[in-house]
């Protein structure tokens, strides 16, 4: 047997490889467009909400979808948005006609300090979890682990307990100047609730089932001390908790829809809100292209998990 | 070396100076922008400024504050001249003349506004498919304009720079009235030539604030046209996109917003009725003041018969049945208490306002048998119809209605009603030209439209509405459109008058002369900052 054949296989195959992985992600994003499409016909369409009940009038129904680039079959519509799409235009918003792209880059920089807030969120439930590395588990450890199940709960529900704490509470003394951090520190706690809980139960089942393990006995005969028994064994942590990333990914952006509706943030998720709202289909568009390849990327890094 | 030192240093210092000092200056300047600029809060997104296309209320408030019509129509009905001097009617109501003001557009080149811009307009608006481009249809040569067999409609005639006589085939006595309205709002002659911009930004207006920042969804940023004939001492004028009510309240007590519009439970959750019995801020709001005006926002129920839970009335029960079920609502109560008199009671196919004051009877209630009845009423999902629709469904009990909800968007709620999938449907209407009393003209009384409100359409009222239009006296014309308004409310046998809801805007008293119109509706064209 040579061993040189697998390497020359793999090589030969590796452009091969390449081609369908990109012919995957095209026919993945034309799926996730013609989806968006199909989805757009069954929304009440932008020429109603924009015509409101003069839109009985037919003649004036007509001239509206003309005005917003309606006219034509669905079929002739949907072959200009294919081509459109292939020369990287994302077309033009529904509403007021402004450049998609444009549209996504203003409002990305406004929900970019939420998600980092929810990171460092994740970033402290994965922390907090570790001191659960531990042989002996005390009754408070225990305890607060059955307690932080209680902060599983909906994320709508989250945004709208905390949302009616600020107004009530909070925000007659928050000065002006500072309103919109303090807007911001409660969207990110509302959004970062659920995935930071979610973190922490399993950073801390994790750790407590991998300190039970025989080599932590040979770390500890060694002389290691308890925050480097921690260090080694956050590596198997978070191996553990590599399956649960799509799960925390979609609770991420669930939250922002939330927070970002509730509290009043200029966001993506406010932004897909908006564009359903008002049946704003290229919005959508360019909406479930950017979710679809942050969703593929997580499914790629689980299945090397797996 | 030293020597080198010393320059080196003395001319970092210099510009760190400089720059600092420039930095101050800028801040001084930014703040004194900030101390004047006022902030509305909105609750939906804009989609045009076009005169033409803004049939939403958001678009309608870009509408109004980039572009100018002639003249608007205040609470009391009288015209207030915006881009005109003067708008004459002649006697015989077959001529109008027109003197327009020294105005400037808001483009680059600061042009003036010119009679020529006017016919473009008027032109433009009669061209398009808007629901109320009638108000320009008794202008003589209309029809050929109509019909592309004439470049101009023949009966504009250009008289001077800046005026203008208009010629009419049948009179037309309310025409001062009729355009004052966003949708005759004068643009720059032969803007729709320009390359197409977001917004539709390339129609250059001549309202009192013209375009510098927009965000879509999110906010509008305009800056004060010098050239408006009473430009504004603000420095910008931003229209904040903020659809969460309890948002719009909790920066107007912050004083983040200098206007809302407070619209079916923010009225009750920021205001009460003094011992005088007037509407008063509540205390969290003391730093705001109240600006009311009638608005002609008729209320309505239209009842489906073809829907299987009502198809058991008979033909000739059904106004026997709508009068016990009108006779069984509450209305006073409803104004008094979820409208904090914000409303008033409506019992005639059109809003109270706009009909004479003896023509409002309290039908009386007969008795009927209705048993127990399922049923759905369907109404758009906004806090406003939403409260009245939960005040409905107990009032409805009361019949041994067992009412179920449903709540659906404007244009879900649209296609439903055009489609009948329905059983009972709350709608609205609102006015949006100004006249003497016809209300909702054609906008749902074309022929051919779909649905028109309370059943009738220009056809089925026959000359009726057409010679109402041309009556000279004012008082006469307002009681033949009372008298025919009357004679569709006895006859019709499927919608329930409810209420008229009025205009009610918190207000900062820094923004001083915001214009509530005749209809309800604020115009930001002579706001000011208060010095």
């Amino acid at each position: 047997m040579n061993p040189s054949t697998p390497a020359t296989h793999a090589r030969a195959g590796l452009p091969l490889r390449i081609l369908v992985f990109v012919a995957k992600l095209g026919a993945f994003f034309l799926a996730l467009h013609f989806l968006v499409f199909c989805l757009f016909d069954l929304l009440p369409s932008a020429d109603f909400l924009q015509t409101g009940w003069a839109g009985a009038d037919p003649a004036l129904l007509a001239s509206t979808r003309e005005r917003l680039g309606l006219n034509g079959n669905w079929l002739e519509r949907y072959w200009g948005s294919v081509i459109h799409l292939l020369h990287g235009d994302l077309g033009r918003s529904i509403a007021g006609g402004y450049p998609v792209a444009n549209l996504f880059a203003n409002r990305i920089g406004n929900s970019l300090p939420q998600w980092l807030g929810v990171l460092g969120m994740c970033i402290f439930a994965v922390a907090t979890g570790m001191m659960f590395c531990t042989r002996r588990v005390s009754v408070w450890q225990r305890l607060s682990v059955f307690l932080s199940h209680a902060f599983l709960i909906p994320q709508f529900l989250a945004a709208l307990v905390l949302f009616a704490f600020y107004v009530s509470a909070v925000s007659p003394w928050v000065p002006r100047s500072a309103d919109p951090i303090i807007r911001m520190v409660f969207a990110t706690a509302s959004a970062g609730l659920l995935p930071a809980a979610m973190l922490f139960i399993a950073a801390a089942n994790s750790a407590q089932t991998y300190a039970r393990e025989p080599f932590v006995l040979t770390y500890l005969a060694m002389g290691m001390n308890s925050a480097q028994i921690r260090w080694r064994l956050l590596r198997n942590v978070l191996i553990a908790l590599r399956p649960l990333s799509g799960r925390v990914l979609l609770a991420v952006a669930t939250g922002t829809l939330f927070a970002e509706l509730t509290f009043s943030i200029n966001g993506i998720g406010k932004l897909f809100v908006d564009s359903l709202k008002n049946s704003d289909w290229p919005t959508m568009q360019a909406w479930v292209v950017f979710v679809g390849g942050v969703i593929l990327a997580v499914s790629l890094v689980e299945r090397r998990a797996t | 070396m030293n020597e080198k030192f010393k320059t080196t240093a003395a001319l970092v210092v210099m510009a760190v100076l400089l720059v600092t000092g420039s930095t101050a200056c800028n801040r001084q300047s930014s703040t004194d922008v900030l101390a004047k600029q006022l902030t509305i809060a909105i609750g939906e997104a804009p989609n045009t400024a076009d005169p033409i296309a803004a049939l939403d209320v958001g678009s309608a408030h870009l509408l109004n504050s980039m572009h100018a019509p002639l003249s608007i129509v205040g609470a009391d009905g009288k015209p207030v001249m915006v881009l005109a001097e003067s708008v004459t009617m002649a006697a015989d109501g077959l001529s109008c003349e027109i003197k327009v003001k020294p105005a400037k557009f808001w483009d680059d080149k600061a042009s003036p506004v010119t009679a020529e811009d006017v016919r473009y307009s008027f032109e433009r608006v009669r061209a398009s498919a808007h629901p109320h481009r009638w108000i320009l249809d008794r202008i003589a040569g209309a029809e050929a304009f109509d019909k592309k067999q004439a470049e101009h409609l023949a009966g504009i005639e250009i008289t001077g720079e800046r005026a203008l006589l208009v010629r009419f085939t049948k009179p037309e006595p309310d025409f001062p009235l009729l355009i004052s309205s966003g949708l005759t709002s004068i643009i720059k002659a032969g803007s729709d030539k320009l390359p197409k911009l977001p917004f539709d930004q390339q129609l250059v207006g001549a309202g009192a604030w013209k375009p510098v920042r927009f965000d879509p969804g999110v906010s509008f940023e305009l800056g004060p046209n010098p050239g408006f004939p009473q430009p504004s001492n603000a420095a910008r004028l931003t229209f904040i996109v903020e659809s969460n009510p309890q948002n719009q309240l909790e920066g107007m007590a912050k004083g983040r917003f200098d206007v809302i519009r407070l619209r079916g439970p923010m009225i009750s959750e920021s205001c009460q009725i003094d011992a005088g019995g007037v509407l008063q801020t509540k205390q969290s709001f003391k730093d705001t003041k109240l600006l009311q005006a009638r608005a002609n926002e008729l209320t309505f129920l239209k009842w489906n018969w073809k829907s299987p839970q009502l198809a058991d009335v008979p033909e000739t029960q059904r106004q026997t049945f709508l009068a016990a079920v009108s006779g069984q609502i509450a209305r006073s109560d409803l104004a008094r208490t979820v409208y904090l008199g914000a409303a008033e009671p409506a019992y005639a196919a059109a809003p109270p306002s706009t009909l004479p004051a003896s023509t409002e009877p309290m039908p009386s209630a007969p008795e009927f048998s209705f048993g127990s009845r399922a049923v759905s009423l369907l109404a758009a999902n906004d806090p406003s119809s939403r409260q009245l629709a939960g005040y409905l469904q107990t009032q409805l009990r009361g019949l041994g209605f067992n009412v179920e909800l449903t709540f659906v968007d404007l244009g879900n709620l649209v296609q439903r009603v055009l489609k009948d999938d329905y059983t009972i449907c709350l709608l609205w209407v609102e006015q949006q030209i100004p006249s003497t009393g016809c209300f909702a003209w054609s906008l749902f009384w074309s022929p051919g439209s779909p649905m028109t409100v309370f059943g009738e359409t220009l056809s089925t009222l026959g000359a009726v509405p057409e010679s109402a239009r041309g009556i000279l006296n004012a008082d006469q014309r307002r009681a033949t459109y009372a008298k025919m308004i009357g004679d569709i409310t006895q006859r019709q046998t499927a919608w329930t008058p409810l209420l008229s809801r009025s205009a009610v805007m918190m207000v900062n008293p820094r923004c001083e002369g915001l214009f509530l119109d005749v209809n309800g509706f604020p115009y930001f064209l002579f706001v000011r900052v208060k010095e």
